[in-house]
């Protein structure tokens, strides 16, 4: 047989092995295609071929996730596939959530792509935006149409084949946007869609809005007292002459200064770079993003029992997420090895 | 720009005066602007001692 | 309110010894230009040179583009309101334009201190894959200026714009012996009450916030760039040229306002456009343009409206502030906007979510200066005018500059808040 190397990852139900009771199961491999496996191969035809099925049980893989990855990842170093298929669960939740932390080891650890289909209210289905995912119903009378949309799209990622927009090639956006063209200009796509959305008729917006990842909140402090408190300021403060050339905005790095001894920061010493709001009163008073005075009068009267010896500046304008994330990840980490009790950050 | 940072998801966000003085008001005279920061910075102290579980603002009551 | 504009063709402009026109060939008498631009002792220095669409030349600090243009009939002045011209309502009447010329203002000075180099300014190339309609498609009669760097920069750019006015001015004289080649007709006349009644919600930075005063120098709705509340504009207003100073051009030719003339009374009672200025300071104030617009929107009748913004940084929460009030007021909304670069997913596509937002055209992410989407490799040009380089990054110390003719990546435009683009962005 030709085509390409196919896994099939289907969980105890659909590999016809046993309902809940068999939920339990361990990842198993099975040569070759069973249970529905054996429909995803007629659709594959002579392109792609399913040489193995990977069975795991829905609450097994749910609730021993690593032991129930590291077996997956072992086999799939061996099998090598061009792709991974997992699914479709349709709206079966911890079958769902399989398929997506299977796809998203195959895909970020073994660089194998995967693609599944659910139901966009699975909660798998936006798990991970490693794995890509079709659009199904919430039943298994949808399986024809299901299947027969992943093998399409297994044998574009399997030939290494680039995707298209996911509306054009059928699956749920994953929160990645590139640019491209429309065949008329905006205004008139303005117009249009304004139009059919009075007339209760159906139109395509063009953004899946997607927000931030929330972050957990910290504890709170217990005793401000006893606490050392760190300064931080995003509004661009470095000493004058800017001697570590801080940019104006897209910063990749961050900048520790020193405030020992100091009770306040003075526009002789000291500047402000960026180039997202009107700096020329933070020139003057630089205290106005980083109140070294008022934190040193706390300080003094015992509200804080002390102040981090540096502040940590950097202009935060046109940031790119992954520099922000990383140069958080690197403040804190400071902050913890210092045992710094609660940073105040100052934004502009 | 406190919707702004709420937006963004940070959990303990406070109210600073304005974007280019955000914690005093030149336009007052120096005392005054002096206590616009410390309200500001002691509400501050005040949220990192508050148990939140979602962005929260909080609001010093003075501009 | 009824207005007429016709387009006296210009097919060629060339240097020569009288200013006039005939059968599309405008001549200019450099001198005589020259002599006007430099009347104002704030200038110290102006040179014309000239550039045709397909030259091997590329236009370098290019603040703004202004087309030669003269009311005949009706009240009011072509540009109202810009470098102490009348205020007097405009948008009836007749006025005459050249078509395919423009006067283009170059000066390597910033709009307010510690700006970065390359905000706001343009470059155009005349030719290769970096010309993009409409500059490159228009003869540029391009004035470079340098200003007396002992005065403060409200001062310096009013007095190179009120040159580069009165040099179009000049030319535009030459207009009412004209017949125009093509007249256009643009009128709101009463709708069909059965059709839904919407207004274009159009966002525009103002210079205020960081310029540090309300005499800031930027774009201006009859000559005003403060921060202000909404106002309610006739789309013949905008046609006839009340948006003014920066982007001069597209806003007197604004494809989304001849859009919204011709929708009116087919798809829609077009009730008009409401100009919200963004960057505010304070977030209150943000929060209450925002509230003011979806009231007005309320209060006229409307049952939907378009949202247009090109806006970057904190500019974008007014705009989505006003997302949200109009989507809380009832208002079938729908927003046009441009996005930042997504980062392969890392970024969500604005800086403030709104996930209320149903219905979105996207403008892309490429065009502004730090964008990335729609990067085209701009190739090396033969002469530049306008200076001797070109910026290349708002982010570096230095605006990084590069020789003005070499080969350069990016550009490309979104086309701004008329969303004359047809740039965008996919989900992937």
């Amino acid at each position: 047989m030709s085509g390409i190397i196919v896994v099939h990852y289907l969980n105890q139900f659909f590999a016809g092995i046993g309902g809940e009771e068999a939920a339990n199961l361990p990842i198993q491999v099975h040569e070759g295609p069973t249970g529905a496996s054996r429909l995803l191969q007629n659709h594959l035809g002579e392109q792609g071929r399913v040489v193995a099925t990977l069975i795991g049980g829905d609450n097994y893989v749910n609730e021993h996730q690593d032991e129930a990855l590291d077996a997956v990842r072992k086999i799939l170093r061996e099998l090598s596939p061009a792709v991974l298929i997992a699914g479709p669960a349709f709206d079966a939740g911890r079958y769902g959530v399989a398929c997506a932390l299977v796809g998203h080891a195959a895909t970020r650890d073994l660089g194998i792509p995967s693609v599944t289909a659910m139901f966009p209210e699975n909660p798998g289905a936006t798990l991970t935006r490693d794995v890509v995912v079709v659009p199904t119903s919430d039943s298994p009378r949808d399986m024809g149409r299901a299947v027969t949309e992943l093998a399409r799209l297994a044998l574009k990622l399997g030939t290494g084949e680039v995707l298209g927009p996911a509306s054009v090639d059928g699956y749920l956006p994953r929160g990645i946007r590139k640019p491209g063209v429309r065949e008329k200009p905006g205004y008139e796509r303005a117009l249009e869609m304004l139009r059919a959305k009075l007339a209760g008729e159906s139109f395509a917006s063009e953004m899946k809005v997607v927000g931030y990842e929330p972050v957990a909140a910290a504890l709170p402090v217990k005793h401000l007292k006893d606490a050392t408190l760190a300064l931080i300021t995003t509004g661009g403060i470095v000493p004058k002459g800017n001697p570590d050339r801080l940019v104006r905005g897209g910063a990749k790095e961050w900048y520790r200064y020193s405030i020992e001894g100091l009770d306040r920061l003075d526009a002789t010493h000291w500047d402000c770079v960026h180039r997202g709001f009107y700096i020329e009163i933070v020139k003057e008073s630089p205290n106005y993003v980083l109140p070294l005075d008022v934190l040193r009068q706390l300080e003094g009267r015992g509200d804080v029992k002390s102040l981090y010896p540096w502040f940590f500046s950097t202009s935060g304008v046109g940031t790119a997420v992954l520099d922000a994330r990383r140069m958080g990840e690197q403040m804190g980490s400071e902050l913890r090895e210092a045992r710094v009790d609660g940073a105040l950050l100052v934004a502009t | 720009m406190p919707a702004l940072a709420l937006n963004v998801g940070a959990n303990r966000v406070i109210k600073g005066s304005r974007i280019e003085h955000v914690c005093g008001n030149p336009a007052l005279p120096p005392e005054q602007d002096r206590a616009v920061g410390v309200q500001i910075v002691q509400t501050a102290l005040r949220a990192l001692a508050t148990a939140v579980a979602e962005p929260t603002l909080f609001d010093a009551g003075v501009g | 309110m009824k207005l007429e504009i016709g387009t006296v063709s210009v097919e060629s402009v060339v240097s020569g010894s009288q200013t006039r026109y005939r059968d599309g060939l405008l001549e200019i008498d450099a001198d005589e230009l020259l002599d006007l631009a430099r009347r104002d002792p704030r200038i110290t220095r102006v040179r014309l040179d000239l550039a045709h669409p397909g030259d091997s030349t590329r236009i370098v600090n290019v603040q703004d583009v202004i087309e030669p243009r003269r009311k005949v009939e009706g009240p009011g002045v072509a540009y109202p309101g810009v470098c102490g011209q009348s205020t007097e309502t405009v948008g009836r009447g007749r006025t005459l334009r050249f078509g395919n010329v423009g006067v283009t203002m170059c000066a390597d000075l910033l709009p307010y201190k510690s700006a970065p180099f390359t905000i706001f300014r343009g470059s155009v190339d005349m030719s290769g894959p970096g010309a993009t309609e409409p500059y490159s498609a228009l003869h540029h009669i391009c004035l470079t200026f340098e200003t007396d760097d002992q005065l403060g920069y409200p001062e310096r750019n009013e007095a190179a714009w009120r040159a580069t006015f009165a040099v179009a001015d000049r030319l535009a004289q030459l207009l009412p012996d004209q017949r125009p080649d093509a007249i256009e007709t643009y009128e709101l006349a009463p709708a069909d009450s059965t059709l839904p009644r919407m207004l274009l919600l159009t966002n525009i930075h103002s210079v205020e916030h960081h310029s540090g005063t309300v005499h800031g120098f930027g774009e201006a709705v009859y000559g005003l760039s403060r921060l202000h509340p909404p106002w309610l504009l006739h789309p013949n207003e905008i046609l006839d040229g009340c948006i003014a100073k920066r982007n001069t051009w597209i806003n007197a030719n604004d494809p989304f306002a001849k859009a919204l003339v011709h929708a009116h009374n087919h798809d829609f009672n077009v009730l008009g456009v409401l100009v919200q200025r963004t960057r505010w300071s304070y977030q209150s104030e943000k929060d209450l343009t925002a509230h003011q617009m979806a009231k007005l929107a309320r209060m006229l009748g409307a049952d939907g409206v378009i949202i247009a913004s090109d806006a970057g940084g904190n500019d974008f929460v007014e705009v989505a502030l006003t997302v949200r009030a109009c989507i809380r007021a009832g208002l079938q909304t729908v927003l046009m906007s441009t996005e930042e670069s997504s980062e392969d997913g890392a970024k969500p596509p604005w800086l403030f979510t709104i996930p209320e937002a149903d219905a979105v055209v996207s403008l892309g992410s490429g065009g502004s200066a730090f964008g990335q989407g729609g990067r085209v490799v701009r190739s090396a040009m033969e002469r530049a005018i306008g200076g001797s380089v070109l910026y290349t990054d708002g982010n570096a110390l230095d605006g990084a500059p590069v020789p003005a003719t070499a080969e350069v990546a990016g550009g490309g435009s979104t086309g701004g808040r008329w969303g004359s683009g047809v740039q965008s962005c996919f989900d992937y």
